[in-house]
């Protein structure tokens, strides 16, 4: 498993190199550059802070600059937070989002799977309906309706919790972006346990269980645990995203992570921020790649490491 | 304790059923699947439940166990030993099940829990019926392993389902099922999926076990051979109902139902008229080898090659019918792609006067036309996007592009009246067909070019054995009107005899034996041939009972 | 492998119209597709009216102006004369007025009635004083305000009927963009299979690592000022999903044996692809495109929310709800009506999607 795991990352390092190497030339291909004030600078600064920066040599020349200070865990400074490295900027902001995104998701497997598996086992009865509806809900209602209305209710009218901030991370500041932030996943992972259950409780092999009268709690088990299988490689890619912030919850809730740096990055054309932000999600996606290999061939017997 | 009541009660019923009633709520309406049966099986007495596809056999049991569907409804009766079945509690039923009488199931692919080892369904099944502790089902389980003749039980305890073969996963599936000695075992087709010798095994594991612990066996199944040698009763179904029942020799002996003497005879029959002395050779292949190589490890550096045609010499004369015999992994089906190059081949294959093997795709096109190729899957082989018609007339798009579509429908007509299809159906989609109808639709897209030679992979195998009488009736006769060669792949020996001028049995690869097809299946030379042939008659009933 | 799997379009569509959730969904999407083509043609306001005197009206059946938005509304008017509005008389959609100045008035500045949202134009009734003081007949215009107006005055009705024109449209040519190059990029990679797959997917896996905001904000920057530009370039995006579930069914088709019969018959690839495996992915792919749909239209609404969506006076129903959540204390109904048309009809596809899959997949749920 170990020697798996090791090809396995050895694999991810070409994707990394080709995804960095992308967002390198788009991001340069955009029209503007960090230092196009809405009063232009003077021909003389603008020099250079161009030079400083080295943003004067030839594309390719800082392409393979950064590539060399990246291999060293280099970043690279930040063009509009000047006084920051970009490794300071998201090491600042990463714990934040990582803590909401993994509680996110934690709530989210455990109700989402409950409620999925609840409803399978209650296939078209009222309750089963309910759960159906209210996970198309969760699925269709945008996050920056659902946040304002959370904070309108629990935070303005009933007053129990803060509307935003982070506070340190208090556990009562962070309840309200989690719950945004979970949702929806409930809501996914609750349809498609309730869908793969219903297909397990079909299975040849149930009706197996059935016959040799093992009794409704070990079927359960059964089922529950083929219905499982879907959900790990759907919360890979999910955690990975969830765990690298939400520029909506974060912004609407006040949050120092890192979601909204891909959107302030870029529209400053802070190159190397944004590029920080490209590599660092780029990795998460790729780790959690590699987890969920891991964790599936761990769950299925019928899958190797090769 | 358990014998005195046996002997006690050995004249009753360890299952009675009664005005059993099955429905199914689809889509498109109420199926009403099985219509009032009623029967009974004798403590420690085989009963065979024989009947086509549809016929209600399966549903039959599944109901009476209360194992059937969601969507199902049943009314009447089933009592296990004067215990009502039908509308019983799950937990009642639970109690009933896997300790008084279980069941095994066609698939054995399926049947079992993929994630789950063998070792923890039997050990856990074996507790919570003798409530026993974890060490003792330990024991039991091997020791249940043992008795279905696994080798190294304990090793297999901790094997996966995907880790065993087909028959070793249907012997798994009977220890689970007889782990705690049941009074009745349901076998549903159990040997269906598997090929015959191993069939032969099962067959004579279950008569074994059943000597030995005396339950009574309710044995689904379709085929006659396995009735006249195993069950002591037979009840015929037909359409959800019960159309004949009796001792097995009677009801064979005398048929009284015209469906029952129709099943009796539905082995198909006749012989193929023999061809012309000097007929031109159509097909030669020497040496051919198809070998995949399977790509291991780091940039695929461990390299496995699995030769699944190894070296095999085959001839086809005009007229001719080679038939091809094996069991699966044999190679049959692979040779009969690699002859149409569906898969890559070494070796030389001549079709006509032109090697086939070296030429382009665009070279192959015009061979195509005259090299045909029929498939096993009726249900695989039609697109099921496209009418019957366009399906039919596909290649003659490809090979007569000068044809209007109005031409071309024409033809499609044509070919499905050769087939005994009403040519009005050419609009309608694959998936309103049955499997025989199909099959005949995949026949006619194949003989609508008037190919000189058809390769026929196993065309009857899927189908019950009254349509695949009928298949191999129309092939002989489309055969004799066209004077078509064919090259007939089948496992099943009854066929084959019916179809083929000779007979080469294929075994790992390689041609074992060859020669006519009666000199063959009289006199068989190699091993292999004499084994497979016993496993045939058995399976067909004419071997005597042990 | 039973007759349903291999069912056509019509048992579908059969199965369809027996799902009460699915035909709802389709009726009430019509429904709402219809009124946001045709509203804002029948409609008495256009979108981009301002009526200054109306902002942030709210939501109501009863026609503005209100009698207590009339004497401030005359006020106002008033002042502009320099005169004071005294005697106020109402009767029916007409308004008797005193109006007394210091000086004799401007008659010609009652022209600033009918300027005003909430008057038509006056009449002298009669002259006092010189002109000192002014009886006038006053036309009340009336207006409705169903869905009250915005923070600029704009009639919320019409805005959210307007707004739906764009979300849908961006919503269908996006997705049309996403399905064309997805199945035939997918179909490609799974039939050719081998080194090209290989090559092809890792150029998708590639994709996926890019952070899918960074993709899109590029986009903004470089189509910011088109719209429709852009959501090409969206749904340039997008296809990735539908590129890995085409290739996913290719690659099981291929190996099933209607393709290797066609392939005996010497059909070439192209006829392969195009009659026998694009076909049968369409179940599926139907099936992704309704939920395709409503991805696409919150992305349009996300990306508004950040401001980086559709440019006013130009609306969408992700703007108006960005207004509408900034806005929410005491505007309620800013957030609610734009809300309400845009979870309808997510929800409408949402449920059309699941039930066009069990329609064409009746083995599955």
């Amino acid at each position: 498993m170990v020697g798996f795991a090791l090809r396995r990352c050895l694999g991810a390092v070409p994707t990394l190199f080709a995804v960095v190497t992308l967002a390198f030339f788009l991001m340069r291909l955009a029209p503007g550059g960090p230092f196009d004030l809405e009063r232009p600078l003077e021909a003389k600064i603008m020099e250079n802070l161009q030079r400083v920066y080295g943003l004067d040599r030839p594309l390719h020349e800082q392409y393979l600059r950064y590539l060399a200070n990246l291999l060293q865990g280099d970043l690279g400074p930040s063009f509009f937070m000047r006084d920051f490295t970009v490794g300071q900027i998201l090491m600042q902001g990463l714990p934040v989002s990582m803590a909401l995104g993994a509680s996110a998701i934690l709530l989210a497997l455990v109700v989402g799977t409950g409620l999925g598996a609840f409803a399978a086992w209650r296939q078209n009865s009222a309750a089963d309906h309910a759960v159906v509806g209210l996970a198309t809900a969760g699925v269709t209602i945008p996050n920056f309706v659902v946040a304002p209305v959370l904070q309108i209710v629990f935070g303005l009218g009933l007053a129990w919790l803060p509307v935003g901030g982070w506070n340190d991370g208090a556990v009562r500041n962070a309840i309200l972006p989690v719950i945004v932030l979970a949702l929806p996943q409930i809501a996914v992972v609750a349809r498609m346990i309730r869908a793969a259950m219903i297909e397990a409780l079909r299975a040849d092999h149930i009706r197996t269980l059935r016959s040799l009268g093992l009794g409704t709690f070990i079927v359960v088990v059964h089922a529950l645990r083929g219905a499982m299988l879907p959900i790990v490689s759907y919360l890979g890619p999910t955690a990975a995203a969830l765990l690298t912030g939400s520029v909506v919850v974060e912004t609407i809730f006040g949050l120092p992570g890192i979601g909204r740096y891909f959107v302030e990055g870029a529209l400053n054309r802070d190159y190397t921020l944004v590029m920080g932000t490209v590599v660092v999600v780029a990795v998460f996606v790729l780790v959690f790649n590699l987890v969920v290999d891991i964790l599936y061939a761990a769950l299925d017997p019928r899958v190797r490491y090769e | 304790m358990r014998s005195t009541r046996a002997t006690a009660e050995m004249e009753a019923s360890v299952l009675s059923i009664r005005d059993l009633d099955v429905r199914f709520r689809t889509q498109a309406g109420e199926l009403h699947a099985v219509r009032r049966v009623s029967l009974d099986i004798a403590r420690g007495d085989t009963l065979a439940i024989v009947g086509e596809s549809g016929s209600g056999k399966s549903q039959t049991m599944l109901a009476a166990l209360g194992l059937l569907a969601s969507n199902g409804i049943v009314a009447g009766s089933a009592k296990l030993d004067g215990v009502e079945m039908v509308g019983a509690s799950q937990k009642a039923l639970d109690r009933l099940r896997g300790r008084r009488v279980a069941m095994i199931f066609q698939e054995p692919m399926t049947s079992l829990d993929p994630l789950y080892t063998v070792g923890s369904l039997l050990v856990t099944t074996i507790k919570r019926h003798q409530g026993l502790g974890a060490a003792a089902a330990r024991a039991k389980a091997i020791a249940m392993l043992a008795r279905v003749r696994i080798a190294e039980p304990e090793a297999r305890l901790s094997s996966y389902p995907h880790e065993l073969s087909g028959g070793q996963r249907q012997r798994v599936m009977i220890a689970l099922a007889l782990a705690n000695r049941p009074d009745l075992l349901v076998a549903d087709e159990p040997t269906t999926a598997l090929d015959v010798t191993i069939q032969a095994e099962i067959l004579e594991l279950l008569a074994e076990l059943q000597a030995e612990m005396g339950m009574a066996i309710a044995f689904i199944t379709h085929d006659l051979g396995i009735v006249r040698r195993f069950a002591r009763h037979v009840a015929v179904m037909r359409g959800g109902e019960i159309v004949e029942t009796g001792p097995t020799h009677d009801v064979f002996a005398n048929p009284r139902d015209a469906y029952t003497r129709e099943l009796i005879d539905a082995e198909p029959s006749g012989r193929k008229m023999p061809i012309v002395a000097d007929a031109p050779i159509l097909l030669e292949a020497r040496d051919m080898r198809v070998h995949f190589d399977l790509r291991l490890g780091f940039f695929g550096a461990k390299r496995l090659a699995i030769k699944a045609v190894d070296g095999v010499d085959v001839q086809v004369r005009a007229g001719e019918t080679l038939g091809i015999v094996g069991e699966s992994g044999s190679g049959k089906s692979t040779l009969a792609r690699a002859l149409v190059r569906l898969a890559p081949a070494a070796g030389l294959v001549r079709f006509e006067d032109r090697a086939l093997l070296p030429l382009s795709k665009a070279q192959l096109r015009p061979v195509r036309r005259s090299l045909q190729l029929v498939f096993q899957d009726p249900y695989g082989s039609l697109s099921p996007r496209l009418t019957v018609g366009e399906i039919v007339s596909e290649g003659l798009r490809v090979h007569s592009p000068e044809l209007s579509a109005n031409a071309r429908d024409a033809r499609a007509a044509a070919a499905l009246e050769e087939v005994r299809l009403d040519a009005a159906l050419r609009h309608r989609f694959p998936h309103e067909f049955s499997g025989g109808q199909r099959q005949r639709i995949a026949i006619a897209r194949a003989i609508i070019l008037r190919p000189k030679l058809v390769l026929l992979d196993e065309p009857t195998s899927a189908l019950d054995r009254s349509i695949q009488k009928t298949i191999v009736e129309l092939l002989r006769e489309l055969q004799a009107k066209h004077g078509m060669g064919y090259v007939f792949i089948s496992h099943d020996i009854a066929t084959v005899r019916a179809m083929a001028d000779r007979i080469a049995v294929m075994k790992d690869g390689k041609i074992v034996e060859e020669g006519p097809t009666e000199t063959l299946l009289g006199h068989p030379q190699a091993d292999y041939t004499r084994r497979l042939l016993a496993a045939a008659a058995l399976e067909r009933g004419t071997a005597r009972p042990i | 492998m039973n007759a349903g799997a291999n069912s056509l379009w019509g048992d579908a569509r059969g199965r369809l119209a027996a799902n009460r959730a699915a035909v709802a969904s389709l009726v009430l999407l019509a429904a709402i597709a219809l009124v946001c083509i045709f509203g804002p043609l029948l409609g008495a306001h256009d979108y981009d009216r301002v009526f200054p005197d109306y902002v942030r009206a709210p939501a109501s059946f009863a026609a503005q102006p209100t009698p207590d938005r009339i004497e401030p509304g005359l006020a106002r008017v008033a002042a502009r004369l320099r005169a004071q509005a005294t005697d106020i008389a109402a009767t029916g959609d007409m308004l008797r007025v005193t109006l007394e100045g210091r000086q004799p008035l401007d008659e010609r500045a009652l022209a600033f009635f009918e300027r005003s949202d909430l008057f038509g134009p006056a009449n002298v009734v009669e002259r006092r004083e010189g002109g000192r003081i002014l009886v006038v007949d006053v036309a009340l215009e009336r207006n409705r305000f169903l869905f009250g107006t915005d923070g600029n005055g704009r009639d919320l009705l019409a805005r959210t009927l307007v707004a739906g024109r764009v979300s849908l449209a961006i919503g269908l040519l996006a997705t049309f963009v996403a399905i064309a190059i997805g199945v035939a990029y997918g179909a490609v990679a799974g039939y050719f299979g081998g080194r090209i797959d290989a090559a092809m997917m890792r150029a998708v896996d590639v994709l996926y690592a890019l952070p899918f905001i960074f993709f899109v904000i590029m986009l903004v920057v470089f189509f910011g000022r088109n719209f429709v530009l852009m959501f090409i370039a969206v749904g340039a995006v997008e296809w990735l999903d539908m590129a890995r579930i085409v290739r996913g069914q290719t690659l099981s088709l291929k190996r099933r044996e209607f393709v290797q019969a066609a392939e005996v018959l010497g059909v070439g690839h192209a006829g392969i692809l195009a009659r026998h495996i694009v076909p049968n992915t369409l179940g599926p792919v139907v099936v992704y495109t309704t939920l395709l749909v409503p991805k696409v239209i919150l992305l349009e609404s996300f990306l508004s929310f950040l401001g980086l969506g559709v440019q006013e006076p130009m609306t969408s129903w992700g703007v108006l709800i960005a207004d509408g959540a900034r806005n929410i204390q005491g505007n309620t109904h800013l957030l609610v009506f734009p809300a309400l048309f845009l979870t309808a009809t997510l929800f409408c596809l949402n449920f059309i999607g699941d039930g066009l899959r069990d329609a064409l997949d009746p083995r599955d749920r």
